[in-house]
């Protein structure tokens, strides 16, 4: 591939290995590289710092662009360097296998969190505080802009509801939240309520239509968790989840979300997990002992315009948590949209949609120059040829360049510290099985 | 032009009468009888009420007994605040045996207090505001209120078997109203008491309010009404 305007090339350099002593990865062969400041020039590996995730990354790519592959590339390195890999997939598919051997193969659990196998893991989305349970349970709820006031409001009813199970020796689960926020069941919790404060509050909350209009809505998306295609591994078991835990220590877990068949439920499930993680990273950053982890969402349009992810964003490098974000398209959310190609390392495939390649072309950067314009003008005299200086600007990487990627190949930019763009060829990185 | 009975007409007996007609809304002859201490008082004095157009006999005997309710005057004269409610003739039979239920649980523990239907929001609006009711609410109205060691224990009197539904929509206004704590269903037949327990277990209202199923004390039967089509 050739770059426009490109005239001058050093010599290409035998192996490109900045940064060698932190962890990282060889994503690939350069294949081609805009003229920019870093030393990168075609046939170089490009090496990847796993600390230059922690700014985020999102993956763009249409589908058997090489999407998996790459991420596979960025696990494995996680799980070599020794971080907590978490996957959540929107797809439920080949990454399970995935992380499986990546688990078998550095001797670490492999935790696979997929509806249908019996014997699998559970997942207790009502673990934690009361507050934390509304905020993730509330938060992950969509209430269009009418519906504001009974987001308000479900944020006070939930807690509370919670705290009163808690309270009167009761767990609180899926099961039990939603059946408590039931206006019958609430009235009998509480009952059974000693602290009087919180009966009184709980009792409130049934006297008011509006209130009760809240928990009516609340306790209906509940419902629709708990007996959706996830309703059985949305509660606590013998194998429950430690989310958090998982993320403490090395490991693979692998949280499946199989689109095609729960859509609906996908998305809901999705952002409570966004949300949960949220709250995982927000706790890592009063922590002293931080441990490195990264975060995969795969197929995240999937999970429709999950703007929970903003936040988990917004504190997750703090917590030394590495998130990317895989998708086909960006979000329709302008916002959601915004922090996506704002990430620290963009990785972008073959892309479908040429509005997003228009965006992304523009995210990877552009260069600004002068061209010389030649003027003909035709008069009596005869011809008159002016020469004009103009500015221009260039796509570094075009929008038709990254519309036709071949497969396996991406354009990937790190935007912070040592800042470059190149063409990398993303080959597969064999799995090692485990010998039988 | 009839004789209307004035207050001073009334003796203490009468007005201890009339009040129980007109919070329980009905009272037979016999528990008339019982309110006066003395059967041949009773006999006396029910023609003279009836005369005077402050009680009105029920059309239909139970059990060859006659059946008495308070007219307007007998309400006026009573000085007794209840709720409007009237009564309705196929009910009759139930409404006497709850009177008898009422009577039997007084007679047995002279510490409670028994607070009749027609009573019933004026005492639970006292102790909280009731909610607001949206439509689509189900609304319901226990046969009694027990006052029991400051305790409120709604008495509901069962003899009639309902479809399940309908259970569920009781049980669930009473595990719902948060100014009761606690429910007593008096039932007579083995088939309600199977499918109130059964309701109350699926749908979890037994955790909600505790629930306690009882059959009905000696004394109270639901009486029987004559056949008008018998020789």
């Amino acid at each position: 591939m050739t770059w426009p305007g490109s005239w001058w090339r050093s010599p290409p350099l035998p192996v490109s290995t900045p940064a060698r002593g932190t962890p990282g990865l060889d994503l690939g062969r350069v294949v081609a590289a805009p003229r920019q400041p870093a030393p990168l020039f075609p046939r170089q590996s490009f090496w990847l710092e796993l600390a230059e995730l922690e700014r985020h990354a999102t993956l763009v790519g249409t589908t058997g662009s090489g999407k998996t592959t790459t991420l596979g590339r960025l696990m494995h390195a996680a799980v070599s360097a020794g971080w907590a890999v978490m996957v959540v997939d929107a797809k439920g598919g080949r990454l399970a296998n995935v992380c499986r051997a990546l688990g078998a193969a550095h001797s670490l659990p492999a935790r696979v969190w997929l509806p249908g196998p019996a014997a699998g893991w559970s997942y207790d989305m009502c673990a934690g505080a009361p507050t934390a349970i509304g905020n993730r349970l509330i938060g992950a709820f969509e209430h269009g802009r009418d519906g504001q006031v009974y987001r308000n409001l479900s944020q006070a009813l939930v807690p509370l509801a919670a705290r009163a199970l808690v309270e009167s020796g009761e767990p609180c689960t899926l099961d039990t939240l939603r059946h408590s926020l039931d206006e019958a069941h609430l009235t009998g919790l509480a009952r059974r309520t000693p602290d009087i404060g919180l009966k009184t509050e709980l009792l409130a909350m049934l006297c008011d239509p509006l209130h009760r209009k809240a928990l009516s809505g609340v306790a209906g998306r509940l419902r629709t968790l708990r007996f959706g295609v996830f309703g059985s591994w949305l509660l606590p078991s013998d194998h429950t989840l430690d989310l958090a835990g998982c993320l403490r220590e090395p490991g693979v877990t692998y949280l499946g979300l199989p689109a095609t068949a729960a859509s609906e439920d996908v998305s809901l499930v999705g952002r409570v997990l966004i949300q949960h993680l949220k709250q995982i990273a927000y706790d890592g950053l009063w922590s002293d002992d931080t441990h490195p982890g990264l975060v995969v969402f795969d197929e995240f349009t999937s999970l429709g315009d999950a703007v929970q992810l903003i936040d988990l964003l917004l504190q997750a490098r703090e917590a030394r948590l590495a998130v990317v974000v895989s998708t086909q398209q960006l979000p329709r959310d302008q916002v959601l949209r915004k922090a996506l190609v704002g990430a620290g390392a963009l990785l972008i495939h073959q892309v479908g949609a040429s509005e997003d390649a228009e965006s992304l072309a523009r995210s990877l950067g552009t260069r600004s120059g002068t061209e010389v314009v030649r003027q003909v003008q035709l008069g009596p005299a005869g011809a008159v040829v002016r020469r004009l200086l103009r500015s221009r600007e260039s796509y570094l990487v075009s929008p038709d360049q990254l519309a036709r990627l071949p497969v396996g190949q991406a354009a990937v930019c790190v935007r912070f510290g040592r800042q470059r763009v190149a063409i990398v060829q993303v080959d597969a990185l064999p799995v090692p099985r485990k010998e039988s | 032009m009839p004789h209307l009975m004035t207050p001073s007409e009334l003796d203490a007996q009468d007005l201890v009468v009339l009040r129980d007609l007109v919070r329980f809304g009905v009272l037979a002859a016999d528990q008339i009888a019982r309110r006066y201490g003395d059967p041949s008082l009773a006999a006396s004095r029910i023609p003279f009420l009836h005369d005077g157009r402050v009680i009105l006999t029920w059309r239909d005997t139970l059990d060859g007994a006659r059946v008495y309710s308070p007219t307007s005057l007998g309400k006026h004269l009573s000085h007794v605040e209840v709720d409007p409610l009237s009564t309705n003739d196929r009910h009759l039979a139930h409404d006497v045996a709850v009177v008898d239920l009422a009577d039997y649980l007084l007679g047995h523990n002279p510490d409670l207090e028994w607070r009749t239907e027609r009573e019933l929001r004026r005492v639970l609006d006292a102790v909280a505001p009731s909610r607001r009711y949206i439509p689509g609410d189900n609304r319901h109205r226990p046969d009694g209120l027990l006052l029991e060691r400051g305790q409120r224990v709604a008495i509901e009197l069962e003899h009639s078997d309902k479809f399940e539904q309908r259970y569920t929509r009781i049980s669930r206004w009473f595990a719902s109203e948060y100014r009761l704590d606690r429910v007593r269903w008096y039932v007579d037949q083995p088939r309600i008491v199977r499918r109130l327990r059964q309701i109350n277990d699926q749908h979890g209202f037994a955790r909600d309010i505790p629930l306690e199923i009882e059959p009905f004390p000696p004394g109270v039967v639901i009486r029987k009404r004559p056949n008008r089509f018998e020789p």
